[in-house]
């Protein structure tokens, strides 16, 4: 069953995904941080501002659900885009480290200089990501 | 195969030279500015400053000029090819600036090396610094993206070799390297020959990263290949910031006072305002490539 992007049962189905993902569970070993992942809102498109929460340690996913406030506030790492951004890189299109580089992706918390040693984990994420059959808005 | 007669010459026709074009206002600065002498700059005080220095501090900064060195060794061996293509698609303008583009780069050459002979009075194997970031960057894929131009000078091929040199070791390698050093030396106010040297470094690569934006957005709006843009940034950029973790990783406690993660905020803001500069050339005509000016140019003024 498709998955609205971003939605509460899409960071459900995500999380299940790392959790079934081998080469991940190897390559964040040591990662031990949640992060938030935000869809910006694009009125153009008509999609309201959505974020998930994963709460990702040492090659677990300890839970993924739609972020509350809170998860905003406290997440030590929050990578947020464009939908279309986003769209490019569930694609395959856009690597995430170049999408923070190119401007693309922003962090609005925390450091590429943290993330960077974990670049491998964050490729096989977004392979998790990938696997998630998601409903993009329309018009993308 | 090209045929590599004349048919014709740009300065015995009507039109001459273009003098309008983007490159003959890069030609014109370089003729001011690039024609500055490394042997000029005065060390005196750097070899006081130098022996005053702890020697974590010498370590990294001959770790730095040790990557430099052999980067601009790397740039100056590697450009012929794409001066190559540019000449045999007779674009004299864009010839006219590349010559002065190799000859700075030798006389950056020529200045590093002089540092560490004459003030760090280092002889040793510096290989032993270049970590594998760096290797994969100056050692591989730099000689074979610009050395591809020798049999394939299509405009996806220029693109490649392009993105490698300009937006990726001149974008994102050395103007955080320049960056670093200036952190490290005006925090402390020490070795004023090498400070003054990297101004002019600097200076003159300003022009050449205005030239890559030039010649990129060129290809871009030309024959839109700005997919094979966006593919060889993806497979390098990573690569190109992680020598600045790799460098800094060397130290429990990176000497200066300096956070790695400062630098990789700067390599970040630089490579994506190019980037955006790029991908704007998707919807520009040639015309407006040709005559726009240039946010690097105005700094190289």
């Amino acid at each position: 069953m498709p998955h609205e992007m971003f939605t509460h049962s899409w960071a459900m189905a995500w999380g299940e995904e790392i959790r079934a993902n081998e080469a991940y569970r190897e390559a964040a070993r040591t990662w031990e941080w949640p992060i938030v992942l935000t869809m910006k809102e694009d009125r153009e498109l008509g999609v309201p501002e959505r974020s998930v929460y994963a709460d990702l340690f040492r090659g677990d996913c300890r839970e993924a659900r739609a972020a509350t406030p809170a998860d905003l506030e406290s997440a030590p790492f929050v990578l947020a885009g464009e939908a279309r951004n986003w769209k490019r890189v569930l694609d395959g299109e856009l690597e995430p480290i170049s999408g923070i580089m190119r401007g693309k992706l922003k962090l609005a918390r925390g450091s590429l200089a943290t993330l960077l040693p974990y670049v491998p984990a964050a490729k096989q994420l977004v392979v998790s990501a990938t696997r998630v059959e998601t409903l993009f808005p329309e018009g993308l | 195969m090209i045929e590599p007669l004349h048919t014709t010459f740009a300065t015995t026709a009507p039109q001459g030279l273009r003098r309008e074009l983007f490159p003959m206002r890069l030609w014109r600065k370089s003729k001011r500015h690039g024609v500055w002498n490394p042997d000029d700059v005065d060390f005196t005080r750097d070899r006081e400053d130098w022996a005053k220095l702890a020697e974590d501090e010498k370590d990294l900064l001959v770790r730095l000029t040790s990557l430099f060195v052999a980067g601009e060794e790397s740039v100056t061996l590697d450009l012929l090819p794409l001066i190559q293509v540019i000449a045999r698609e007779g674009r004299i303008e864009e010839e006219l600036f590349l010559a002065a583009f190799l000859f700075e780069e030798a006389k950056h050459v020529d200045f590093f090396r002089r540092f560490l002979d004459e003030v760090a009075e280092e002889r040793g194997d510096l290989s032993r610094y270049h970590s594998p970031a760096y290797r994969k960057i100056f050692y591989d894929e730099l000689p074979r993206s610009m050395s591809a131009l020798l049999t394939d000078p299509s405009p996806a091929a220029q693109a490649r070799a392009s993105v490698t040199y300009n937006m990726i070791v001149e974008g994102v390698m050395a103007e955080t390297g320049y960056h670093g050093y200036f952190q490290a030396l005006e925090r402390k106010d020490v070795l004023p020959g090498l400070r003054q040297g990297l101004r002019s470094i600097q200076r003159d690569e300003s022009r050449h990263l205005a030239y890559g934006v030039f010649l990129i957005s060129r290809l871009v709006a030309e024959h839109g290949v700005w997919p094979v843009v966006e593919q060889r940034m993806d497979e390098l950029v990573e690569s190109a910031v992680s020598i600045v973790l790799e460098t800094f990783g060397a130290y429990e406690v990176v000497p200066f006072g300096l956070e790695p993660a400062d630098f990789v905020e700067f390599a970040t803001t630089q490579f994506s305002r190019r980037s955006d500069r790029i991908e704007l050339a998707r919807n520009q005509t040639l015309e407006q490539i040709y005559g726009l000016p240039d946010p690097d140019e105005e700094q190289s003024a």
